[in-house]
């Protein structure tokens, strides 16, 4: 049984229902009967839902082999951070856990170790605290690190 | 990649109608911008001139973080520009796109772009920024939710300094019970009751076991308080009882000190202190038990008949038994305890969050009952008597007395809903805690131990064990016992017979060592004084393995600078963070 999503760049993508359904999104769609047209996903574009059919259909194939599986999902998510970006709204959007967690994670890993400032840097983001306030929260929270 | 940025250009006026960028200016843009890449010194360019944008932008709707960014010359245009300094904290930013509604999302790592910004904000002139704005504005807050909560605790804690949203998203109720029901934690190991230069110093030190990372928490407000009892249970640590000097306060003093009946309990993800109710009687050092209990427990009545060991009928008097009870000494005493809040100096370091433990327990109301039996009391007498601590009602209550025949309690734990306690001269009875009444447990023989070594019990998962101390076998002298070996034994609950499971790899130095069992694992700290050096070690086994070898995660930490009567106060919980 295939299935045909069509991208927001109005790509059409063809796919076994078994890849597709990972996707709870479109596997409640099937279910209730509404995938027998094209299904559109406006909030995806071809690139990501090319990378994400991608994983979906490896982990069809490599389902029984965990360490295979590792090792695919490792190399997978090494991206820039723009299609990182893409990947974890596609997912999210998408409802693919296993995708999400790892997205999430790689995220994690990214901001484990950094200082405050080394984060907003990575992230662009402004400090909005006032130094008191900073000072604050740096007590409360921090502890003494030794050693 | 730019290729296909260059060719949706087009369509990239359509999009961005409502940010009126002009289409020349794009196209002049990418035009300089191909020639510039097409050498494939994407990466090279000139820092002076170019601005980094690096940034995934975690955004919240509306009044999250703002973006600022650096303005490049490069692309002189008529029109003049701002430079604002994006790691100039708190100057302000100016937003990227358009209205303040709207959010801007930049994200491309590792490749330096451009863009550049007019004075008026609707027009402006973007590159791969604008690529990706045209499709997310904002990286939802429950993802960003997802992504933090698989910090660990410290990367976690810097996270909350990052801006107000992250702080604000990393301590909400729900965000703690997230990270509670995922596989995020990990074992801390707390190590309390230090003392440096006779001073119980209210020095907390917390070991991230999985980092290998000591961490230090000054803890102002046990400051002065020593031999007291600490138990984890679910994201906190009770510290309970204990004394502290009347004369000197501070001091590790028993010549003259009272004892509490006080509970502090340590929050260590909010970093705050909190007292529940006080017990019915002061003790130093009483044993604890903590169990989680269904939401419909009741705490059993039978609690105030002495019985002994089942099996036995009729007793003794009371009065004979224990004349402190009646002593009015004893009564004043106290009653003098009631007042401990304010022989505190009055401190402002610490704070107290008096209503219920939703700031701090991440696991909601999660009804558990802590028990605590034993200890010394006002006089440094052995107590028998023993308490239970209800979470829901927060309240003390007496439980049955130990029996009268089994001893001083020198070690308990909780497992399977029954208390287990040891007694110094080797019995062994467990406190049903559905029920309310001891029971004796009559087991194949203890085995046999060095006298001044009282065993600890730990529990893991269900399982019971016990760490002991005996005379071994000295090597290839079979017969002659010339070397004391501690060794973890195992107790079958159904068959009551003890089995060795594994010996410990370092020298029993250490008489007061403490041991925690945490799930699979079991946590031993031993500190000891050793040619006029103080020493400590910490060790860690994991019963699930078939061999339950022991193996060493830390040696020397604390100890620099501190007592050896650190030795006979310190205590460790663990806990997962």
């Amino acid at each position: 049984m295939a299935l045909e999503l069509k991208s927001s760049d109005n790509k059409i993508f063809e796919v076994e229902e078994l890849v597709a359904v990972q996707s709870e999104t479109i596997k409640s769609l099937v279910e209730d009967g509404c995938a027998d047209n094209v299904i559109p996903l406006p909030n995806v574009d071809s690139k990501t839902l090319e990378l994400v059919l991608d994983w979906c259909k490896n982990h069809v194939d490599m389902k029984l082999d965990e360490e295979k599986l590792k090792e695919y999902e490792d190399k997978f998510i090494e991206v820039d951070q723009a299609v990182l970006y893409d990947l974890l709204l596609a997912a999210n959007y998408l409802n693919i856990k296993d995708l999400l967690n790892r997205a999430c994670q790689k995220v994690a890993d990214m901001l484990k170790g950094k200082t405050p400032e080394q984060i907003r840097e990575t992230l662009n983001i402004v400090n909005d605290f006032s130094p008191e306030e900073e000072e604050e929260i740096r007590k409360e929270n921090l502890w003494a690190f030794e050693e | 990649m730019f290729s296909e940025r260059l060719t949706g250009e087009q369509s990239l006026g359509q999009d961005f109608e409502a940010l009126s960028v002009s289409k020349r200016l794009v196209r002049s843009v990418s035009q300089k911008l191909k020639k510039k890449y097409k050498g494939g010194r994407g990466e090279e360019v000139d820092d002076t001139r170019g601005v980094s944008l690096r940034c995934l932008t975690l955004y919240g709707r509306g009044g999250g973080c703002k973006v600022g960014a650096d303005t490049s010359d490069e692309f002189g245009d008529t029109s003049s520009r701002r430079r604002s300094s994006s790691s100039e904290e708190g100057k302000g930013y100016k937003m990227i796109c358009g209205t303040e509604e709207t959010a801007v999302d930049c994200f491309s790592h590792g490749v330096k772009e451009r863009f550049w910004r007019k004075n008026n904000r609707k027009d402006f002139e973007l590159e791969e920024s604008v690529r990706n704005s045209r499709m997310h504005i904002f990286l939802p807050d429950d993802i960003l939710e997802m992504c933090l909560v698989k910090l660990p605790m410290t990367s976690l804690m810097t996270a909350r300094l990052v801006c107000k949203k992250w702080l604000h998203l990393t301590t909400t109720h729900r965000f703690l019970q997230m990270r509670w029901d995922g596989p995020h934690q990990k074992p801390w190991a707390f190590l309390f009751g230090v003392v440096k230069g006779g001073f119980c110093s209210g020095e907390i030190h917390a070991l991230d076991v999985s980092q290998g990372q000591w961490h230090r928490i000054n803890a102002d407000i046990l400051k002065g308080r020593f031999m007291f009892s600490i138990a984890s249970i679910q994201d906190d640590i009770y510290v309970v009882g204990g004394c502290s000097s009347l004369t000197s306060f501070g001091r590790v003093d028993r010549s003259s000190y009272k004892t509490h009946k006080g509970v502090l309990v340590f929050s260590p993800l909010t970093k705050s202190w909190r007292k529940v109710s006080s017990m019915k009687h002061a003790r130093s050092m009483p044993i604890l038990g903590v169990s989680e209990v269904s939401s419909d427990f009741t705490l059993n009545q039978n609690r105030l008949d002495r019985r002994f060991y089942r099996s036995r009928v009729g007793g003794v008097s009371d009065v004979y038994e224990d004349p402190h009870r009646l002593s009015l000494r004893r009564q004043y005493r106290n009653a003098f305890d009631e007042n401990e809040a304010s022989l505190l100096p009055n401190r402002k370091s610490y704070k107290f969050t008096r209503q219920k433990s939703d700031q701090s327990s991440a696991k909601g109301c999660r009804r558990f009952v802590l028990i605590s039996v034993g200890g010394l009391g006002s006089w440094d007498e052995p107590l028998d008597s023993g308490e239970i601590y209800d979470s829901a009602s927060n309240k003390w209550t007496e439980i049955q007395k130990m029996p009268v025949d089994f001893g001083i309690v020198c070690s308990g734990v909780v497992c399977n809903g029954m208390f287990y306690v040891y007694s110094e001269t080797d019995r062994l009875a467990g406190y049903d805690i559905e029920r309310g009444y001891w029971i004796g447990i009559q087991t194949t023989p203890f085995p046999s131990r060095v006298h001044e070594y009282h065993p600890k019990l730990v529990c893991c998962n269900g399982r019971l064990f016990m760490l002991s101390v005996s005379w071994c076998e000295g090597d290839g002298q079979i017969g002659r016992r010339n070397k004391a070996v501690r060794k973890l034994w195992e107790l079958d609950l159904m068959y009551l017979t003890w089995s060795e499971a594994s010996v410990h790899p370092d020298a029993p130095m250490d008489w007061n060592a403490a041991f925690v069992g945490d799930r699979n694992l079991i946590f031993g700290v031993e500190m000891f004084k050793i040619f006029g050096q103080i020493l400590d070690f910490l060790t860690v086994c994991d019963v699930s393995d078939l061999g339950a070898s022991w193996r060493h995660i830390s040696r020397n930490h604390v100890t620099h600078e501190l007592d050896a009567s650190s030795c006979m106060t310190k205590t460790l919980a663990v806990l997962h963070l």
